[in-house]
């Protein structure tokens, strides 16, 4: 079978890469739990930052009169937040804070990868097919040799399978694969604990799955209904031993919110209503990175959940509406707080990368600041990020490690740390932000 | 659990249009903490880190800067493309303001079919 003739398009390229992500991840158990955690880890954010706003008065939002503002009372904002280091309840949400973002930007990423990858690029990257050691290396270079090895062999397992049943048939055999592999029953085995070897059985059980499809084999699936939204909403609930204790703070803060913003969470109530019993999968959302102009940088969407498609078109995700507190458009939940929860995952995967030394990564996940402002002072941010980041790699901080925190020390060390980040990089820090799950 | 949500959902109807304001944030504040009862245990509960490994063994880098996310619901390119090749995918002319409509239009249209077509016969890249 001859496939179609792509001209140079990275954007097309690009599209239809992470395009076939979707379609293998969609509407699987696995995808379920990591959203589910995704979005608890959106709601520890959303609290965390509300407590430290509501007990530092730090400003909410990152401009040029607030970077003033925070220049020149840096010195009583350090002591304001020092103060919370032994805050009970901020300890907790921040355990489940870290907790949820270890399982989703480390833990299960590892596991869907094995497969995502290795099946897209058997489908839709030729070039890549070429070269395919290359593109191992720099995907799977970091794991040990087993788990690199696995990646392989689903690799030459899916140019085997297509070479050998060219057709549309097997392409699309080849995504069902993929997907059942991932749809395990939500049971024992979709549990992780976070060990090594249990990371590695469920991957040797995904690959199994996946060659047993591509077999013919029957394999057992997840039910439909333990996939809806409500549902995913709900196993974000439970990830930490305490849940009942932060489940209460969050619900509690939330409530607060909503008093505050009674129109956004109506609108919310409304929006989430639609979808409520819907599978958690049914449609893509899409956010597709322009430079218009040489120093207009766009965010193009595609969200039929908040309603934007070309039948129900609202100029924001929530039509217009604005925070009342801070008068700001809500374009994300996180604007309902100001600039800065998502910034707490974000000095997490800072710490993560001083941790393991890696600089170059470290300096990779401040590239975007280039393209960010309207005023042109993308370049300024990233530079002031750099500066931030080598002088950080050069004077690493005795105590303050990822694996410390997660084992429940020094967060008093890691809100200074957080706090530090705004005052070194200005108003640049807001954009430093992951959207919603893991990237891939 | 679809009768939890819609018991759920008529309250929230009631709280959020009907009653003013102040009583809102209260009935809002007990629906929500009643909410988190219904909310079934699922495996999910168990969960437990035993280990504190962080190794070459967990995926890192490469893919939090390439672009897509894998919940499964987002199809994200952070990778910035250039007006031209935007255009070129879409077949008009774009510009600032109509960027985002035409996008979305395209998609609605022929994008999304275009898109599994190059999935079922695959794609032959011309340099």
């Amino acid at each position: 079978m001859k496939g179609l003739k792509l001209k140079n398009n990275s954007a097309l390229q690009n599209l239809i890469h992470e395009y076939v992500h979707w379609k293998i991840v969609k509407d699987t158990s696995l995808a379920s739990i990591v959203d589910g955690i995704s979005w608890r880890l959106r709601f520890d954010q959303l609290c965390l930052c509300e407590m430290i706003h509501q007990k530092t008065n730090l400003p909410r939002l990152l401009n040029h009169e607030n970077d003033e503002i925070l220049q020149q009372n840096k010195e009583e904002f350090r002591r304001k937040i020092n103060l919370l280091e032994n805050d009970y309840t901020m300890k907790q949400i921040f355990h489940d804070l870290i907790t949820c973002h270890y399982y989703t930007l480390f833990y299960y990423q590892t596991i869907l990868a094995i497969i995502v990858e290795p099946v897209t690029w058997a489908l839709v990257e030729p070039e890549w097919m070429k070269e395919k050691e290359k593109y191992l290396e720099a995907y799977f270079g970091e794991l040990d040799s087993p788990t690199h090895e696995m990646a392989s062999r689903i690799l030459s397992k899916c140019e085997l399978f297509l070479n050998s049943k060219n057709s549309r048939e097997a392409r699309r055999t080849l995504i069902k694969a993929a997907n059942n592999a991932l749809d395990m029953p939500m049971a024992k085995e979709n549990l992780v604990d976070g060990t090594l070897e249990k990371l590695q059985s469920m991957i040797e059980t995904i690959i199994g799955r996946f060659e047993n499809v591509l077999d013919g084999k029957q394999i057992s699936l997840a039910i439909q209904k333990e996939k809806t939204f409500g549902n995913v909403l709900s196993y974000g609930l439970w990830i930490t031993e305490d849940h009942n204790v932060i489940n209460k703070t969050v619900v509690e803060i939330l409530s607060n919110i909503a008093n505050r913003e009674p129109e956004l969470f109506g609108y919310m109530i409304d929006r989430m209503r639609m979808w409520l019993n819907q599978p958690a999968y049914a449609y893509p959302t899409i956010l597709f990175n322009c430079m218009i102009t040489k120093d207009k940088f766009v965010k193009l969407r595609y969200d039929q959940l908040t309603g934007l498609t070309s039948s129900e078109e609202t100029s924001s995700p929530i039509g217009n509406r604005k925070v009342r507190l801070t008068g700001m458009p809500l374009n994300r939940i996180d604007d309902i707080v100001g600039d800065l929860p998502s910034l707490l995952s974000t000095s997490l995967q800072v710490l993560y990368y001083l941790g393991v030394d890696d600089k170059e990564h470290c300096l990779e996940l401040g590239k975007n600041l280039q393209h960010v402002d309207k005023e042109n002072h993308g370049e300024k941010y990233y530079e002031q990020y750099k500066s931030f980041v080598n002088k950080l790699f050069e004077n690493k901080p005795d105590n303050l490690t990822y694996d410390s925190l997660r084992n429940g020390n020094n967060f008093g060390a890691f809100l200074q740390f957080w706090l530090e980040m705004q005052i070194n990089i200005g108003p640049g820090t807001k954009y430093l932000f992951m959207e919603h799950g893991m990237g891939a | 659990m679809k009768i939890k949500w819609l018991v759920i959902e008529s309250i929230s109807f009631f709280v959020l249009r009907v009653l003013p304001n102040p009583l809102q944030g209260k009935i809002i504040k007990s629906l929500l903490l009643q909410t988190i009862k219904f909310f079934p245990k699922t495996t999910i509960q168990n969960h437990k880190i035993t280990s504190t490994f962080l190794t070459k063994n967990i995926m890192t880098s490469r893919l939090l800067t390439d672009g897509g996310h894998y919940t499964g619901r987002f199809v994200m390119i952070s990778q910035p493309s250039d007006k031209e090749e935007l255009e070129s995918m879409i077949g008009e002319k774009v510009d600032e303001h109509t960027c985002e409509s035409k996008f979305r239009k395209w998609l609605d249209t022929e994008g999304f079919k275009k898109l599994e077509n190059l999935i079922d016969e695959g794609i032959e890249t011309e340099k």
